[in-house]
């Protein structure tokens, strides 16, 4: 068996738009929203020619009223907030401990080898598959939901950050000793700032990964969340309230990932040349 | 090849890791050290495989997630080209569509499934549908990044020689967008299978996805261990030769794939 070569990163969902030349002009805020008329031109014609009583395709108008109504008898809110919680304090866990491992694996060429072909192994697994396996041993809990979910979105984490622990310039490293840091301060100081936009890509990569892992976990596992709730209303066939609640995860969806690119931007602008 | 160098191949350092951590693994279950109920040593997931293969169950589940993440992948990088070229190449195009794009990229698969289930019902065309539009994504942007990555000299010399618009496009952007394109395409093959596994497991029962909670549910840990070490070989095999591919594709365009 051959190991996958490391230069190619190891991101089931990665999107190489930051990479590519040409990919990145800056966008005029303006500008954007004239991209969104398309979307918003099938909507309105949806919304005219659809009929209320379809089955399949009701039209948005009653998306909102389907919305409200799931609000007023007090499911959306408790149900929004557990999606949150999992999401919000999986990405925090497997943040800490994908940069820490990664750190590990990146510094210690030992390490590295050791946990070669277990690494390879879970960065090709698809991450939902984990799902079924550690909720039978973890039993259904909001813990557990927040286990699993950490376990599936810790990969690119560690393998972003590992890489670039690879990649910090010796040049770097030089500097500090000969400017005759301690070995913490090589470390807070020079190492760790260095892998910052490793972090930010292997970051951004986890949540777009955790958005769906967090649905799948919330549908096979204990439920309360969205997840849950969109699929008891399929069995339901209420149509109406299953597009409304399309519409608000992808709009979450949407407002992470928006978060995401924005705090990656910022953060890489104090690195010059890193993307 | 050097002795240094057949080492760095096989890595028997990672390898002696692995059996030492399964060989733990079953002397714990096997001692009784530790109760996992649903925690099969790795001896019985072994069995468990092999009644899978025995019975054809394995060989038609990885056969039907195959089949569809191939299929999906295929028409999601049909989609996906000319999308992306379209957007690449002319710039109205991406000016009145990108908006829209990146709101249909970032919305969670997981949460269309219930729609496809409304629509198509509990069929393999609702995990074609959703696994195809998982892959259409990657490989729009990785298109149009790649066909707007063309450099302007190579554009002034498309125009020197007066090459007509479709020339243009075969001769020079496509050379130059081909490693992009071909990374996009290896993401877009890993989106599909994944979103096709979500799918099997919610939605279509049928596959790897639906064998991994079949199993749960019917309180066979052994063959749902199975099920997972066959999805994590099928996705390994999947990316080593994508990433293969992507190599050889890039190399022959002389461009270092990134």
């Amino acid at each position: 068996m051959t190991s996958l070569p490391r230069s190619v990163e190891g991101s089931n969902t990665e999107v190489a738009t930051g990479s590519i030349p040409g990919a990145k002009r800056r966008r005029i805020p303006g500008k954007a929203l004239l991209g969104l008329i398309p979307l918003v031109a099938l909507l309105v014609w949806w919304q005219i020619t659809g009929s209320a009583s379809s089955v399949s395709f009701p039209p948005p108008s009653t998306w909102f009223k389907a919305l409200r109504q799931l609000n007023d008898s007090g499911v959306l809110w408790p149900a929004t907030k557990v999606t949150l919680e999992v999401f919000l304090v999986s990405l925090l866990i497997a943040t800490i401990v994908g940069f820490v491992l990664g750190m590990l694996i990146g510094g210690y060429r030992t390490v590295d080898r050791a946990l070669g072909p277990i690494l390879d192994f879970f960065r090709s697994l698809p991450p939902p598959a984990i799902v079924p396996v550690a909720a039978l041993i973890l039993g259904p809990s909001l813990k557990m939901n927040i286990t699993v979910v950490a376990i599936a979105i810790v990969w690119p984490i560690v393998l972003n950050t590992a890489s670039a622990m690879r990649a910090v310039p010796l040049l770097r490293k030089d500097v500090a000793r000969t400017l005759g840091l301690s070995r913490s301060e090589q470390l807070f100081k020079v190492v760790i700032p260095s892998l910052v936009p490793g972090l930010m890509t292997g970051v951004r990569i986890a949540v777009s990964i955790s958005i769906v892992v967090t649905l799948v976990v919330d549908i096979l596992g204990s439920g309360g969340g969205l997840g849950a709730l969109i699929f008891e209303r399929q069995e339901q066939f209420d149509a109406a309230a299953v597009w409304g609640l399309l519409l608000l995860i992808g709009v979450f969806g949407f407002v992470f990932n928006a978060l995401m690119a924005g705090v990656e931007r910022r953060a890489l602008r104090n690195w010059p040349g890193a993307h | 090849m050097s002795r240094k160098r057949l080492i760095e191949v096989i890595n028997p350092l990672g390898w002696a890791v692995v059996l030492l951590a399964i060989g733990l693994w079953e002397l714990v279950i096997q001692a009784g050290i530790v109760d996992f109920s649903y925690t099969p040593p790795p001896s019985e997931i072994v069995k468990g495989f092999s009644d899978l293969v025995s019975s054809g169950d394995m060989g038609k589940a990885v056969w039907h997630t195959l089949s569809i993440t191939l299929i999906a992948s295929a028409i999601g990088m049909t989609i996906g080209i000319l999308l992306g070229t379209a957007l690449g190449l002319v710039s109205w195009v991406r000016t009145f569509t990108m908006g829209t794009v990146d709101v249909f990229r970032t919305i969670p698969v997981v949460a269309l499934m219930p729609v496809a289930l409304l629509v198509w019902g509990a069929s393999s065309k609702s995990e074609i549908v959703v696994a195809s539009f998982a892959a259409v994504w990657p490989i729009t942007l990785n298109t149009s990044a790649g066909v707007r990555s063309v450099h302007p000299v190579k554009s002034d010399v498309a125009r020197t020689f007066r090459l007509s618009r479709l020339d243009t496009v075969r001769k020079i952007v496509f050379p130059v967008a081909t490693p992009a394109i071909l990374v996009g395409a290896r993401l877009s093959v890993v989106a599909a299978l994944v979103v096709a596994i979500v799918a099997e497991m919610i939605i279509n029962p049928a596959g790897i996805g639906y064998g991994l909670v079949f199993a749960t549910q019917s309180l066979h840990p052994d063959q749902m261990w199975a099920y997972a070490v066959a999805a994590g070989i099928l996705g390994y095999l999947l990316n080593v030769l994508l990433v293969q591919l992507v190599r050889r594709g890039g190399a022959n365009m002389g461009v270092e794939p990134r």
